[in-house]
């Protein structure tokens, strides 16, 4: 697999706001990188341009790999009147023959896939019945459901609380261990970026581009005792204090 | 018991009580205004004239009703398939419907042989907007990141449509056919007016204009008692198969039998824009 290349992306909507300005970022197969940035510095953009929704108006952006790319959205977005079961097996579903699933294996497919994120038992439950985390945890099987080489993630942990935010967390670091897929992972958060990731890029808004990539120092393995960890706490400050300069002062691009 | 159904049933039994009484009192001649118990027992004895008619219409409106969903449901989804039809499509179904029925159901009767096919058209023609306009705003109305979820996997306009767009419609759909079931009986009974058919293929509206021409009031309102039944038959009916359907899914958590939220209201589309 090769590294998921941009170089000088820039991208202007339509109704003239210039969300991207020459954006360059490389990502290596199976690495967890976040984007850290304020409300308005186009991470969603970038990540709706890997995903394929939005097309740069400059700058070229790879062609998702053979998996495909999986997309959780920063609320569920499921479908209000199919089970949760179906909702897992939509994509499946949608690529129809080229997938050469039957009906049944698509069915199995989901239900492991419920069963990794913990909703087993909940397969023929509707989603108003679930909560607001179990949704995301449907939502993310959903993402997962095709094997894509590229999980894409905005902000989807943005509306949950502290406790099920960090157990979703630990859960989907769990998920991409076993999956081994590449991770870009968009929030605002500078605690849930620096725990989840190896490598946090820090954008600045106005127009959007990247001010700083931090590597994040830390074992693979995280758990509690890193969250207690010096540090941890170290990283948030240094990583805080970057996205403090991306937001005021003009930028020091550092690679 | 709750006043939302005694004070409703009160007054209208009030109001008939001081109609009779106003015409037993009054001695208003029947000729000029039947008396409710007089209306109700024309409505007995000429039960033999009136049901065949009551049963025209009936068929009349519903065959209406029906081809008005079938037309506006299918219209309205290859409109959401192309684009294109829509704009070549639209301004004729806006045209059918700025048209009144009674400027246009004489012409219908020319060119349609059968009256009772050109009947049903001008029935149809009435019903049929509402139907494609509810449907229409109903699959427009899917949710913005479902959107994306089907682009972001490569969906097919069939797909899109059969996933997503009509059963996000659905609830649309439902109060397009409550404003089509009323319709479809004042477009029914207004095109028979216009018609001013007679023979044994006639509806209520027929009976009506033959009891004028012979100010047989009491038939009249008797007539008119069966039109205002059936409007309210129909009416209840729309109102309560959709949610009986509903009833059969699963009900979610709390309350048994509770419609599932996107079968009563719609979703506030999400401001997903750049962040």
């Amino acid at each position: 697999m090769n590294d998921i290349e941009l170089s000088g992306i820039s991208h202007r909507y339509p109704n003239g706001v210039q969300a991207l300005a020459d954006v360059s970022l490389r990502i290596a197969p199976g690495e967890f990188v976040s984007l850290l940035g304020p409300s308005g510095c186009g991470k969603s953009t970038l990540l709706r341009l890997l995903a394929g929704l939005e097309t740069p108006s400059d700058g070229r952006v790879p062609a998702p790999g053979e998996g495909g790319v999986g997309f959780v959205f920063q609320s569920p977005t499921l479908l209000p009147w199919s089970t949760v079961r179906d909702n897992v097996a939509l994509p499946l579903r949608l690529a129809g023959r080229a997938r050469g699933l039957s009906s049944p294996q698509r069915r199995a497919r989901a239900d492991a896939l419920l069963q990794r994120v913990g909703l087993a038992g909940f397969e023929d439950a509707w989603p108003e019945e679930l909560s607001g985390g179990m949704q995301m945890r449907a939502s993310l099987a959903r993402a997962l459901v095709t094997d894509p080489t590229l999980l894409l993630l905005d902000e989807p942990f943005a509306a949950l609380d502290e406790l099920t935010r960090q157990k979703m967390g630990d859960d989907l670091l769990t998920l991409w261990r076993e999956q081994g897929c590449t991770v870009l992972f968009v929030t605002h958060n500078v605690f849930e970026a620096v725990y989840l990731s190896q490598r946090v890029v820090v954008m600045s808004a106005r127009p959007g581009r990247v001010h700083a990539e931090v590597a994040i120092d830390a074992p693979v393995l995280r758990d509690h005792a890193f969250r207690r960890s010096p540090a941890y706490l170290e990283q948030c400050v240094a990583v805080s204090g970057t996205l403090e300069a991306a937001m005021s002062g003009p930028a020091a691009v550092t690679t | 018991m709750k006043p939302e159904r005694w004070v409703p049933a009160l007054s209208i039994t009030l109001a008939l009580l001081a109609w009779e009484a106003l015409v037993h009192w009054a001695r208003i001649p029947h000729y000029t205004l039947p008396a409710p118990s007089r209306v109700l027992a024309t409505v007995w004895t000429d039960f033999g004239s009136l049901w065949p008619a009551w049963w025209f219409t009936l068929r009349l409106t519903l065959g209406a009703l029906v081809l008005a969903t079938l037309g506006g449901v299918l219209l309205a989804a290859a409109f959401a398939l192309s684009r294109v039809l829509e704009l070549a499509l639209l301004p004729f179904a806006v045209v059918l419907q700025v048209t009144p029925l009674v400027a246009i159901a004489p012409l219908i009767l020319i060119y349609v042989d059968s009256t009772t096919a050109a009947l049903l058209l001008c029935t149809w023609l009435v019903a049929f907007f509402p139907m494609l306009a509810n449907t229409l705003a109903g699959l427009r109305a899917a949710d913005r990141q479902l959107h994306e979820l089907f682009t972001l996997y490569g969906a097919t306009p069939w797909q899109r449509l059969k996933w997503l767009l009509l059963p996000s419609a659905v609830p649309y759909l439902l109060s397009g056919l409550r404003i089509c079931g009323g319709l479809s009986l004042i477009a029914g009974v207004t095109a028979e007016m216009v018609a001013g058919a007679a023979g044994r293929e006639t509806g209520l509206a027929s009976r009506i204009l033959e009891a004028s021409f012979r100010t047989d009031t009491p038939r009249m309102f008797a007539a008119l008692l069966l039109l205002v039944l059936t409007g309210l038959a129909l009416y209840a009916l729309l109102e309560w198969a959709p949610r009986r359907l509903a009833r059969r899914r699963p009900a979610p958590g709390s309350a048994a039998g509770s419609r599932p939220a996107w079968f009563s209201t719609s979703k506030p589309v999400k401001d997903t824009s750049c962040n």
